[in-house]
């Protein structure tokens, strides 16, 4: 049905041979479909925040037994546009006693590392855009650069209250990337592999012939790594209840006070972006990815599950008070970190006593060749490069 | 010029010119910065000889690790007469002879260097580095485990307050 | 016009913390907590000094909102100071009223009818609904709980304040309760809306337990924070559900009683450990309680005069006389000095709020910067009261 991936393959085939009729050489051709493809990317992700700022709104008001936005436009859709070009208007104001480029620089660290990051996602049939063969591994390493957007935003505020809130919010982030990357650990060992495509392919298959085999269903494990990684995810995206580097009504006011107008849209639009990141990753490693019924395209199934995750991290934010700064790294330190260790003993234990009937673990070949080798361009690259 | 070449080129004239900046700048913080973004440069190079692997665990270690602890000892410790000090020894003339001595041996040394003028034909590490840590080279990668656990007990020896 | 450091030193003792200090502290930071800041509750200053993570010193900086209540009353004859009593604590005026009318009747020695003491006791527990439930939402956020905020403030306490607007016309400044009676009765149905109203209360303060009193990451915020004593409590003169929280079984309700308390059965809500969560507690339980009251009232109120035999220009007897009660941030009283003139000669008002704040300089020492915010909240001031 109506399957995106394949027909971006085919399109973006048919551009390339196209670019080399106008007489581009075929590695000309292939860099130039790459800047095509990461303007589309990056200006697909970019529309991603006007959504979910909207969602936020209005699903924060309905829980709040209020309606939120609802006069611009038919209930208020147009109120994210309208804040953005509000925003855009607004003046840039730089602290006298701040570094400007630091200033400038610290809104780039932190926003622009998540677009890279949507590269190895595995949207569907014919997605991911780059078959990364370490896709865990580079995801999160990118968004650790982000870290760096945060001091950098507490530093180049000039002020001590926003410098102290940027430690705070980089010693959290630094802090809680620990127990995220460990309790992924057991989905790797698990599915031998660290390529996001393969995890999402391999939970692609049934037990006796409806139950789905996402990692989240497999007893103990399963939950554990996922609640492990949600909760450390949420305390990533430095939302409620971990939000104590933006609160406003705390003592310390949070590192991106000195911030206004464009720059401080694109804080906020990285965070949704982030929190967008985390929900596809959760589908990805835990609920199977794109897998689902044949009435809906895979796609679909991805978005929908992605989706529903962002509603958790909404809902989270307005049920919850926020944990306060020393309980909320013991919470990491000494109750996070050790589940997750604990949980990969207790996934290796698994492993080790599967039974060769119940096929625990996919084998190299139930994995369909085509799903391998699904990036819109991947043959084309190593021809080019080879030449 | 191929495309690798030429990558490699803007590569390290840039890292080479941020490295300039980490060695030169008064502002202690920009440098912090300036290695940062020297650090990412290096697993750009890691990337580029095909080590997936090599380099994605560089950015995460160092620059999502390393760097940024360093950066917060530098934010703690900024003070303003730090940006009055000097930049440069004074003793510069002998400095730079011997810098400069050291520096063309090795020029001399890699010239003569066979190394291969293509780049490898990119394949996946992961399986293999995994095979390699713990199959053969299990035991200096137990040793080096050792090495930061030394690192770390000193740490916390340093860091716990003394009650006088 | 005195400098205000020297105002400062003048009144308060050499050892405590300078409010504007000159130099940087010898060790520490200083901060500055307000009178811009969305958890102060109003414009209230707090200077602090911390050691590390650790307050050492702290000096509330009061007066932004003065406005001269004392004085102004002086020029005023006494029914026309009932409306400048609705602005002391703005979100409790009929107690502050009632209050008021109390130490004018004490000096007059006038009856109140029944009905018009029935009325006042309904109207006095909503308002104390009322004002806890703007306790809760705020004291939510705060802690970072957005959404009990909108439950309580926007839903229930907007249903008493269109009760309160059907009454008397205002929602906020009611100069309902006068001097010897009430302004006036209860319209048709008025009281079967309540009634109705109070069956309902009951079911939003079991979801507000639900939603934030027992909530792990709350109570990990509010228990064994800002620990008070009952004796630090008495020492500071303490009142309100602040010392109850505490351990202390103190409400002029039962110690005093005033109107026609005596004849409903309800109880104190006693803490044991007097940290914030026990004052939220306390709090959220005399919600309940006045709930009680109130359908005692109900059941017990019967038709008849709204307004005592008071004349029309009246003057009170030279003398003095000291009217409270228990109001919902502790004992509100008012003390009138008449010389026989229209005016009194002098008025002064015994607010809860000055007097809970104060022992905040004590109360702040010891604990985490993270927890200063929590302790302020927990002790539920009204800068109205406490700037006068």
């Amino acid at each position: 049905m109506f399957e995106i991936g394949p027909l971006l393959i085919q399109a973006f085939t048919y551009a390339r041979q196209f670019l080399t009729t106008l007489g581009a050489t075929p590695l000309q051709a292939v860099v130039g479909i790459k800047f095509l493809q990461t303007t589309l990317t990056i200006s697909i992700i970019l529309a991603i925040p006007l959504f979910l700022v909207y969602a936020e709104r209005k699903i924060s008001a309905f829980m709040q037994a209020r309606l939120g936005p609802m006069h611009t436009g038919p209930w208020g859709l147009l109120q994210t546009p309208a804040d953005t070009i509000k925003l855009l208007f607004k003046e840039d104001i730089v602290p006298q006693g701040a570094d400007r480029l630091l200033h400038l620089l610290a809104v780039i660290l932190a926003a622009a590392p998540v677009f890279v990051c949507f590269a190895p996602v595995p949207w569907g049939t014919g997605f991911p855009l780059i078959n990364l063969d370490t896709g865990i591994l580079f995801v999160f390493a990118v968004s650790g650069v982000s870290t760096l957007g945060i001091l950098a935003a507490g530093w180049g505020s000039g002020n001590k209250f926003s410098m102290l809130g940027g430690l705070r919010g980089a010693a959290q982030m630094v802090s809680y990337e620990i127990p995220r990357a460990l309790s992924v650990v057991p989905v790797v060992l698990f599915y031998s592999s660290l390529n996001l495509q393969t995890i999402a392919t391999a939970q692609m298959e049934r037990w006796h012939g409806w139950m789905p085999k996402w990692f989240i269903f497999y007893p103990g494990i399963g939950q554990i790594a996922f609640i492990v990684f949600l909760i450390a995810s949420v305390a990533e995206t430095n939302r409620i209840p971990f939000d104590i580097p933006e609160a406003e009504s705390e003592l310390v006011s949070g590192y991106h006070t000195e911030y206004s107008g464009m720059k401080f849209a694109f804080f906020f639009l990285a965070e949704y972006v982030y929190v967008f990141l985390s929900s596809a990753l959760v589908t990805t490693l835990f609920l199977g990815g794109a897998d689902g019924a044949a009435f809906l395209p895979s796609w679909m199934w991805f978005l929908g599950k992605t989706l529903l995750i962002v509603f958790l991290f909404l809902w989270f934010r307005w049920t919850f008070p926020r944990l306060r700064v020393d309980r909320l790294m013991q919470f990491c330190w000494q109750f996070l970190l050790p589940l997750a260790l604990v949980n990969i003993v207790l996934t290796v234990g698994w492993m080790m006593c599967k039974t060769p009937s119940q096929d625990v673990l996919p084998t190299q070949a139930a994995i369909p060749s085509s799903e391998m080798h699904g990036s819109p361009d991947d043959a084309g690259l190593t021809k080019a490069v080879e030449k | 010029m191929t495309l690798p070449l030429g990558i490699f080129y803007a590569l390290s004239a840039l890292m080479i010119g941020f490295s300039l900046v980490v060695v030169t700048s008064r502002n202690l913080f920009r440098g912090a910065m300036c290695l940062t973004a020297s650090m990412g440069f290096v697993a750009a190079f890691f990337a580029l000889l095909g080590g997936d692997f090599l380099a994605a665990s560089q950015l995460l270690i160092y620059v999502g690790g390393v760097m940024v602890l360093i950066l917060f000892v530098v934010m703690f410790v900024q003070t303003p007469d730090l940006f009055r000090a000097r930049q440069t020894s004074v003793r510069w003339i002998p400095a730079l002879l011997l810098a400069g001595g050291v520096g063309a041996l090795f020029i001399r040394a890699f010239c003569h260097i066979e190394s291969p003028t293509e780049l490898p034909v990119l394949q996946p590490t992961s399986t293999a580095l995994g095979h390699l840590l713990l199959g053969d080279m299990a035991v200096p990668f137990e040793v080096i485990s050792l090495v930061l656990l030394a690192a770390l007990v000193g740490a916390l020896v340093f860091g716990l307050e003394r009650e006088s | 016009m005195i400098d205000p450091p020297l105002l400062n030193k003048a009144v308060v003792p050499a050892s405590a913390l300078d409010v504007f200090p000159t130099q940087a502290p010898e060790k520490g930071m200083f901060i500055s907590l307000g009178p811009h800041h969305p958890s102060t509750h109003g414009v209230l200053r707090v200077a602090i000094t911390t050691e590390g993570e650790i307050v050492t010193g702290a000096q509330p900086d009061i007066g932004y909102l003065h406005r001269a209540t004392e004085k102004l009353a002086e020029k005023r004859t006494y029914p026309q100071i009932i409306v400048l009593t609705d602005r002391l604590d703005y979100l409790a005026a009929m107690t502050n009223n009632w209050s008021y009318c109390l130490a004018v009747e004490k000096m007059l020695n006038v009856a109140i009818p029944e009905r018009a003491d029935y009325l006042r006791m309904i109207v006095g527990e909503l308002q104390r609904i009322a004002s806890h439930c703007v306790f809760i939402g705020t004291y939510g956020i705060d802690i970072g709980a957005f959404t009990p905020f909108f439950y309580s403030f926007g839903r229930e306490r907007e249903r008493i304040l269109d009760l309160f607007e059907e009454l008397c016309g205002a929602r906020l400044t009611y100069n309902y309760v006068r001097i010897g009676g009430v302004m006036a009765d209860a319209p048709d149905g008025w009281l079967d809306k309540v009634k109705v109203f109070v069956k309902e209360m009951y079911a939003a303060a079991d979801e507000y337990d639900k939603l934030l009193t027992y909530n792990p990451i709350f109570t990990d915020r509010t228990q064994g924070i800002g620990i008070m004593t009952s004796e630090v409590a008495k020492a500071w003169g303490v009142t309100g559900p602040n010392l109850r929280a505490s351990g202390e079984r103190a409400d002029v309700r039962i110690d005093d009683p005033y109107g026609l308390y005596p004849r409903v059965k309800f109880d104190i809500p006693i803490g044991k450990n007097g940290d914030c969560w026990e004052r939220y507690k306390c709090r959220v339980d005399e919600v309940r309680e006045s709930l009680k009251i109130i359908e005692q009232a109900l059941a017990q109120i019967q038709p008849g005069e709204t307004m005592g035999k008071v004349a029309k220009y009246f003057r009170v007897p030279p003398g003095e006389g000291y009217g409270h009660l228990e109001a919902p941030r502790g004992d509100l009283g008012f003390y009138i000095i008449s010389d026989g003139s229209p005016s009194p000669y002098r008025f002064h008002i015994r607010a809860p709020s000055f007097i809970n704040l104060q022992v905040l300089q004590q109360l702040l020492k010891g604990w985490k910067v993270a927890d200063v915010i929590a302790i302020l909240g927990s002790i539920d001031i009204v800068l109205g009261e406490v700037d006068r």
